[in-house]
């Protein structure tokens, strides 16, 4: 199953691309595809992001533009062509 | 506290001081709150905007310049020509404190020049000056002009706040800039300075402000404790490393950034025009307003190819999307040039992209044979004759409109009045994005829901400074909104991030300060510059909801004042994202019943309770 990961700020820096198409196994969760990201493209991406089943302050993930925390956490399941954006923090602009 | 103004009167060229007395400082702070004060008392109600008898108030605060974190600003209040009702706008810098530092804590701009003037302002005096040569030229030209004229070239001495010609020719849309590259540019006050032929104004001066307060000793530990917890703050932290350009992506993964003309809430180029882009390609260092280390600014290059620009500041967030996405533009390079000849030409950068996307729309619908065949013909000959071809993403075309804009040439006089002004003429009220005249900010309020109270009830019209309750919906600060959840406490938070913020713009310090600070932060720091020694943190927020209604009276008594949000955010749904299918029309018919009934006002217009418990009443028959 195939699903499009954007990396903003210290992520992109960390993963050192913007934008990744991964192939996962089957009804992956949001947890299987940040574990797969810490085996498979960046060690140490998921001590970075999560706390046990806790996402770290202030880490956002966004699933379709919706936020973990609003779905099912790490526990939101994931579909074919899903596109999930991981950052370290969104910002205040004026 | 002694609190100083100058009155200036254009007209005969003279100029007096004049103390405000310390319990009226005390019901409206300063900057803002203050401003708002003058213009309900000096101002006549139903004036043309352009008429002698409007003023600007060109006002600091309390904090300003003092050495409390992020003090260097000022704000600025006048009947706006852009909406018709009340305009105000701020500005970073260090126009702000260097206006202390010359003796004055705000200045009354009064009457109209005969011939264009420029004020030197050095340590307690002030001194009219011909500005015949510097009419017509663009604001770093007149900055460097008048540098050389007083001998201070070094840009870490003395201010100098300018309009370009933009300004001079009265565009509605036009900004005052100071120091190059920082505006107080919305609601068009610029238009106003250069109807009085007020060219510049220079601020030099060697007053010590620690030495006026009432407990300096007390100020000095307060302030550090204040700095110590914002510094601590993660946002404050991110702000230094990326600026605010980095809000680009998040926006757009929300999907609530304007593309096309906020036909859509996607921009599959939104990349291209990031923080992270920028980082990588013209991005030359970082820079901070007076006494800030945070340093969110930006300091681009362009060093060659077409777009080649001079190191330069910005560009924001929101001077980029403007020019980005909400006109098809992914060259990151192009925008850095157009924000450039922006600044020198004196103009808004967002009601300025705006204008820009809106003509884009009406060239569109003109090929499609969708306007008044009248106004078909009208407009394809104005841009014959200009010979510009506003197509989606023709940033060229973009370069030119910024020129014959600020000059009134062409298709430029109708540029020049804003894209309300501008879709009206041609029979299209709705192809132009505004709230009261205002054009809207980078923030889709289908997608980001709170924005739809926050821009429909923000006082000056369309804007995302009254209220940013985005931090809510895409920060989590304070507290985390879903940005799609019908949840009433929201209403709660947009009304008092209202008040609060009328009270950061009267102290006058930067809205960054919010993130980690609240009104009792600021208590201590108030108390010792002030010697207001039983003010707390609810007299603060009482005296934000004062000064709200205070703005809000002024502007329903000019009539015609309705909150809502424009045509197309109301009724047409996003095509695609997490908002999908829905409307403005869905969260505003939601939420601002609540809002009216929390506020106390009747349909917008606060009742004669509020008015009277908020001490407005001698405004009442104004």
């Amino acid at each position: 199953m195939k699903v499009k990961v954007k990396f903003i700020l210290d992520y992109y820096k960390f993963i050192g691309k913007h934008e990744l198409i991964l192939n996962l196994s089957n009804k992956p969760k949001i947890i299987d595809l940040i574990n797969y990201i810490d085996n498979n493209i960046k060690n140490g991406f998921k001590e970075k992001i999560i706390n046990g089943n806790e996402i770290k302050y202030p880490n956002m993930i966004l699933i379709n533009g919706r936020r973990a925390e609003f779905l099912e956490g790490l526990n939101t399941k994931l579909n074919e062509n899903d596109e999930i954006i991981f950052s370290p923090l969104a910002y205040f602009a004026l | 506290m002694d609190f100083k103004l100058a009155r200036i009167n254009l007209s005969d060229h003279n100029w007096k001081e004049e103390k405000i007395d310390d319990k009226l400082l005390r019901k409206y702070i300063g900057g803002r709150g203050l401003g708002t004060y003058l213009a309900l008392k000096e101002i006549p109600k139903g004036i043309d905007p352009f008429s002698k008898e409007n003023k600007i108030f060109i006002l600091t605060g309390p904090l300003t310049g003092t050495g409390a974190y992020e003090s260097g600003r000022y704000h600025v209040v006048g009947k706006s020509p852009l909406t018709g009702y009340l305009g105000d706008s701020n500005s970073g810098g260090d126009f702000g404190p260097w206006l202390r530092f010359a003796g004055f804590d705000g200045l009354i701009i009064e009457g109209k020049s005969e011939d264009p003037v420029w004020l030197r302002i050095e340590n307690g005096d002030i001194k009219f000056n011909d500005a015949s040569e510097l009419w017509g030229k663009g604001v770093h030209h007149t900055e460097r002009i008048i540098r050389d004229k007083v001998g201070i070239t070094s840009e870490t001495m003395g201010s100098v706040l300018a309009i370009g010609p933009a300004g001079e020719n009265k565009s509605k849309i036009a900004a005052i800039i100071n120091d190059r590259y920082r505006a107080a540019g919305r609601t068009g006050l610029a238009a106003v300075l250069g109807d009085k032929k007020l060219k510049a104004i220079w601020a030099y001066g060697k007053r010590n402000l620690l030495k006026e307060m009432y407990d300096p000793k007390k100020f000095t530990n307060e302030a550090k404790k204040l700095t110590d917890k914002i510094m601590a703050n993660p946002v404050s932290q991110a702000l230094t490393q990326l600026g605010t350009l980095v809000l680009m992506n998040m926006t757009n993964a929300l999907g609530g950034l304007p593309t096309k003309n906020w036909t859509r809430g996607i921009y599959e180029k939104a990349f291209d025009i990031s923080g992270e882009h920028l980082a990588e390609s013209y991005l030359k260092a970082r820079k901070g307003c007076w006494g800030c280390t945070i340093q969110c600014s930006r300091v681009s290059e362009v060093p060659e190819g077409p777009y080649k620009t001079a190191i330069s500041e910005g560009p924001e967030y929101e001077s980029t999307w403007a020019h980005g996405a909400n006109i098809l533009n992914n060259d990151i390079a192009s925008i850095i040039k157009m924000n450039y000849l922006e600044n020198d030409m004196g103009f808004d950068t967002i009601s300025f992209g705006n204008t820009i996307s809106t003509l884009m729309e009406l060239y569109e619908l003109a090929k499609q044979g969708k306007l008044d065949k009248d106004k078909e013909k009208e407009l394809l000959d104005l841009l014959n004759i200009s010979g510009i071809e506003p197509t989606w993403g023709n940033k060229d075309a973009v370069i030119q409109l910024i020129y014959l804009a600020a000059y009134r040439n062409k298709i430029g006089d109708l540029i020049a009045e804003g894209a309300k002004r501008l879709a009206e003429y041609f029979g299209r009220p709705d192809v132009a994005i505004h709230v009261k005249g205002l054009e809207l900010p980078a923030y889709d309020p289908r997608a980001l829901n709170s924005m739809a109270l926050s821009y429909a009830t923000a006082n000056r019209g369309g804007c995302h400074l009254r209220s940013y309750s985005v931090a809510f919906d895409m920060i989590g600060s304070p507290e985390k909104w879903d940005p799609l959840a019908k949840d009433i406490k929201k209403v709660k938070g947009v009304k008092d991030q209202q008040d609060w913020f009328s009270i950061v713009d009267s102290l006058v310090i930067c809205k960054f300060n919010v993130f980690g600070t609240g009104p009792g932060d600021y208590v201590e720091v108030i108390k010792a510059i002030t010697g207001w020694e039983d003010i707390n943190e609810e007299e603060l927020m009482i005296t934000g909801e004062r000064i709200y209604n205070a703005e809000r009276l002024f502007d329903v008594q000019e009539g015609d004042y309705k909150d809502t949000l424009p045509k197309r955010i109301l009724e047409e749904s996003l095509p695609e994202g997490p908002a999908k299918g829905h409307t403005g029309k869905e969260w505003l018919d939601f939420f601002l019943p609540e809002y009216y009934k929390i506020r106390n006002w009747d349909n917008g217009v606060p009742s004669k309770d509020i008015l009277i418990k908020l001490g407005l009443e001698e405004f009442l028959n104004r």
